[in-house]
């Protein structure tokens, strides 16, 4: 039984209609109404034929495009956003540096001012709140590459189950490079501060609820030569090396002479308040 | 000839008028569709054979594109609209792909 309706399928295509037709009209020669009414029957059924393909084609014509320009029209307006955060980061940066020289300016006179100016600098490099420029090292920590399809040359699998750099993972390498002696560290130029988070949000990693693309670069000022012996010896480094043979993924520590890292986009304190030295 | 110029009518009619096709028969087009091309190379096959029936051909275009729907609308209520839509493409395809190359023998006499 299932052979014999594979068979059919596979070696009967025409409709047995047409041939059990064929032999009924055979020795009868049809009138001519039913031969009339017979070609307006297909007629009419070839009329809806072509109503229902150009209707298909319509409907599929105009359904495509409708969800490439929503994703066009929305990236477009994260992207503007995103500029705009930018232009608004570094005005907020070039009005900070002002009132910083116009402080310095004020305090510059005194003993007590100048030495309470020092401890604000310091205070705010700690803060992140200054940019700050220096020698470092850079970890490269990127996302195991897709194996390519042998026919297309497209990526091919599943990119979630690849080898894929997590939020935790940067948030490890960030925390390993504090504690290798780092004083300020950017992350895709991204400044990290004291109340910084790293975060994911579907595929994305968010640093300060910026997106961060895979290959992350760390940027990290301190002793460089110190820095850089602690923390490749340290568990996380340590782990990071497996995973490269284990996952694909990449992972690189290189020494650089000169780092710009920027200031932070810190909101600033909400609701906690300096205590102790009340006025 | 005839058939021809009612097919180009009904392509004419479908993209001047644009009909707007009701939201709950839109998933089942692109099966319908599929159908319709089963019915319509059968029924070239059919008159290459010299044995093409007009009630043959209609009754088994709407037929086709109704069947193929409903199993398609039924798999969708079971949860296994997928894969029965797969069952009824691969079906489809099967005969669309025979009849093709009978018309081609009948054309090219190879």
């Amino acid at each position: 039984m299932a052979s014999g309706l594979l068979r059919d399928l596979l070696e009967q295509h025409l409709e047995p209609g047409y041939l059990a037709a064929a032999t009924r009209r055979a020795g009868h020669p049809p009138s001519t109404r039913s031969r009339r009414l017979s070609l307006a029957v297909r007629v009419f059924a070839l009329v809806a034929l072509g109503l229902l393909f150009a209707t298909a084609f319509v409907q599929a014509s105009a359904s495509a495009p409708q969800a490439a320009r929503t994703r066009a029209a929305l990236a477009a307006d994260a992207r503007q956003r995103a500029a705009l955060t930018d232009r608004l980061q570094r005005q907020a940066n070039a009005e900070r540096s002002r009132l910083s020289g116009q402080r310095a300016r004020a305090l510059r006179d005194s003993t007590a001012g100048s030495q309470a100016s020092a401890q604000l600098r310091d205070v705010e490099v700690a803060a992140s709140l200054t940019a700050v420029q220096g020698a470092g090292v850079v970890v490269t920590v990127g996302d195991a590459g897709l194996p390519s399809d042998p026919v297309t040359g497209n990526p091919q699998g599943d990119p979630a189950a690849a080898g894929r750099v997590q939020d935790r993972d940067l948030a490890e390498l960030a925390n390993a490079l504090w504690q290798a002696g780092a004083e300020a560290i950017a992350i895709d130029g991204q400044r990290l501060s004291p109340t910084s988070t790293i975060r994911s949000a579907g595929g994305a990693i968010l640093v300060d609820f910026r997106p961060v693309s895979s290959p992350y670069e760390i940027q990290a000022i301190g002793n460089a030569g110190r820095m850089q012996a602690s923390f490749v010896d340290s568990p996380v480094a340590r782990s990071f090396r497996t995973f490269i043979h284990l996952y694909g993924i990449r992972f690189s520590v290189r020494r650089a002479g000169t780092l710009d890292l920027p200031a932070a986009s810190s909101t600033g304190l909400k609701f906690a308040a300096p205590g102790g030295a009340r006025r | 000839m005839i058939a021809t110029v009612a097919l180009v009518v009904g392509l004419v009619l479908g993209v001047i008028l644009q009909p707007t096709v009701p939201i709950w028969l839109q998933p089942y087009l692109p099966i319908m569709v599929v159908a319709a091309l089963d019915a319509v190379f059968g029924g070239l096959r059919a008159s290459l054979d010299g044995i093409f029936d007009d009630r043959v051909f209609v009754v088994s275009f709407v037929s086709n594109v109704a069947v193929a729907a409903t199993i398609v609308f039924l798999g969708d209520q079971l949860g296994v609209g997928g894969q029965l839509s797969t069952g009824v493409v691969v079906v489809l395809g099967i005969r669309i792909f025979g009849n093709v190359a009978a018309i081609r023998r009948h054309v090219f006499r190879a």
